[in-house]
């Protein structure tokens, strides 16, 4: 189902229209090399609560103990549930006892960028700014060149504007047009002056947004630009340059 | 050690050592924390349909099979497409020389960004760093592993330093407004010209 947003342009008339992703790759099916065989990921059980560490030691005393068991047996492996489907398994939260926990607080802590801790306090859901039955993002008139854009900015997300009707065919041609003849992107925000974030659902990440809009012929392409990412330097000690996973 | 991105320019090849630009690293982190009565730090874990189990975070494994449950390792399977033609997987990238190419700023918006990348000016070759002082974006074919699809990595300076994009391509086309369907009234006679009935009604 398509998704709905609100936006207002330039004249301050706001239409909803249709927010779309982008493509995704070409699906990839994966087979045995051997008989071409169809192959899945299954999730299965590797050890459980009662093979952990803790339980272990608690069962048989001391680490001495717990070494001479694990040598003459395979306490840490519970055959009856090793190798099974994990299945529909409920997610629960579990205290430094190993009890499952009935009543849970959440906390939300707040991290510097050194690791230290700079608040904790119960967390609270942050609400969806961007949505069919919400405010429109609004046009802010904050243009910036597209050149510039990309050298200070990390987009990390995108989605396509696209007309719902004829009518918000001619109001997103005409946002695209002026955007195109401008050579500009536009930065768009929430709220009524436009300076929130986009959070496009409940506990959702917050995005700064910018619209590029181009045109060909009577066709048009308008696509919102999300970042969460200024283009800039870490400090890192020269010897760690290793690169992590892509 | 770790390999480096290795790019050509100009005919001269630069190794460039890179490291990842993360959100965390720059501005902090907010993590969600689930604590007891007591305020001590509690741990997610999955409990099984059956009650049977309780599974500890770090408690599974995800195992490739078939559909009789022959477990299968990575390098023993091959992807294919779905009408099941073969798919080449292709090399990283990674510490091989790879051609760059000037791109345009809309090729750059074209892509949308999975990972970010430092790299260190003194690493990178005179004609290199000159053609990225002068504005320009250079792109080249990136893939951090063996793969099937590379991506583009997006060479580009700043006031902050130079920095490689990876990103991949959106696949967002231009839109057209969809006609509506004809009238039919060519041929037909125009039902205003005819007596209208309002007896019908």
């Amino acid at each position: 189902m398509p998704r709905l947003i609100t936006i207002a342009d330039a004249k301050k008339r706001d239409a909803q229209i249709q927010l779309d992703s982008s493509k995704r790759a070409e699906p990839v099916r994966w087979v045995s090399k051997s008989g071409g065989a169809p192959i899945h990921l299954e999730r299965l059980i590797k050890t459980t609560d009662r093979c952990s560490y803790e339980a272990l030691l608690a069962k048989h005393g001391s680490p001495e103990a717990l070494s001479k068991a694990l040598i003459e047996g395979d306490p840490e492996v519970e055959i009856e549930q090793v190798g099974r489907r994990l299945g529909h398994a409920t997610r629960v939260h579990v205290g430094p006892g190993g009890q499952v926990l009935y009543a849970a607080r959440v906390l939300q802590v707040v991290t510097a960028p050194d690791g230290s801790e700079k608040s904790r306090g119960d967390f609270v859901d942050v609400e969806a700014t961007v949505g069919e039955e919400l405010p429109p993002i609004l046009w802010t008139g904050r243009l910036m060149p597209a050149t510039d854009v990309v050298r200070r900015f990390v987009f990390v997300r995108k989605v396509q504007l696209r007309h719902v009707n004829g009518l918000t065919f001619d109001f997103l041609y005409e946002m695209a047009k002026s955007l195109h003849d401008e050579k500009k992107m536009l930065l768009v925000g929430a709220g009524p002056k436009g300076q929130a974030p986009l959070i496009f659902q409940t506990n959702g990440s917050p995005f700064r947004g910018f619209l590029e809009g181009r045109v060909d012929g009577e066709a048009y392409r308008l696509v919102l630009h999300l970042s969460n990412l200024e283009l800039k330097r870490v400090a890192v000690p020269k010897a760690a340059t290793d690169g992590g996973a892509a | 050690m770790a390999k480096n991105i290795v790019v050509r320019w100009g005919g001269e090849e630069s190794a460039l050592p890179f490291s990842k630009v993360e959100r965390e690293k720059l501005y902090g982190k907010k993590d969600r924390i689930v604590v007891d009565e007591q305020g001590r730090t509690c741990s997610s874990a999955w409990l099984t349909a059956d009650g049977s189990a309780l599974v500890l975070s770090g408690g599974t494994a995800h195992v490739n099979v078939d559909d009789k449950w022959t477990a299968y390792e990575q390098e023993e399977r091959r992807a294919v497409d779905l009408e099941g033609h073969p798919l080449e997987t292709k090399p990283s990238t990674l510490g091989v020389a790879q051609e760059l190419v000037e791109a345009s700023v809309d090729r750059m918006l074209d892509c949308t960004t999975s990972v970010v990348y430092q790299l260190e000016i003194d690493t990178i070759g005179p004609a290199l760093l000159a053609a990225l002082g002068a504005g320009k974006i250079l792109e080249a074919p990136f893939l951090y592993r063996d793969g099937l699809t590379p991506d583009a990595v997006f060479l580009l300076k700043n006031d902050e330093g130079v920095f490689a994009l990876v990103g991949r391509p959106t696949g967002f086309d231009f839109v057209r407004r969809e006609a509506l369907p004809e009238p039919e009234t060519a041929e037909q006679e125009d039902e205003l010209d005819a007596d209208l009935d309002f007896s019908m009604m």
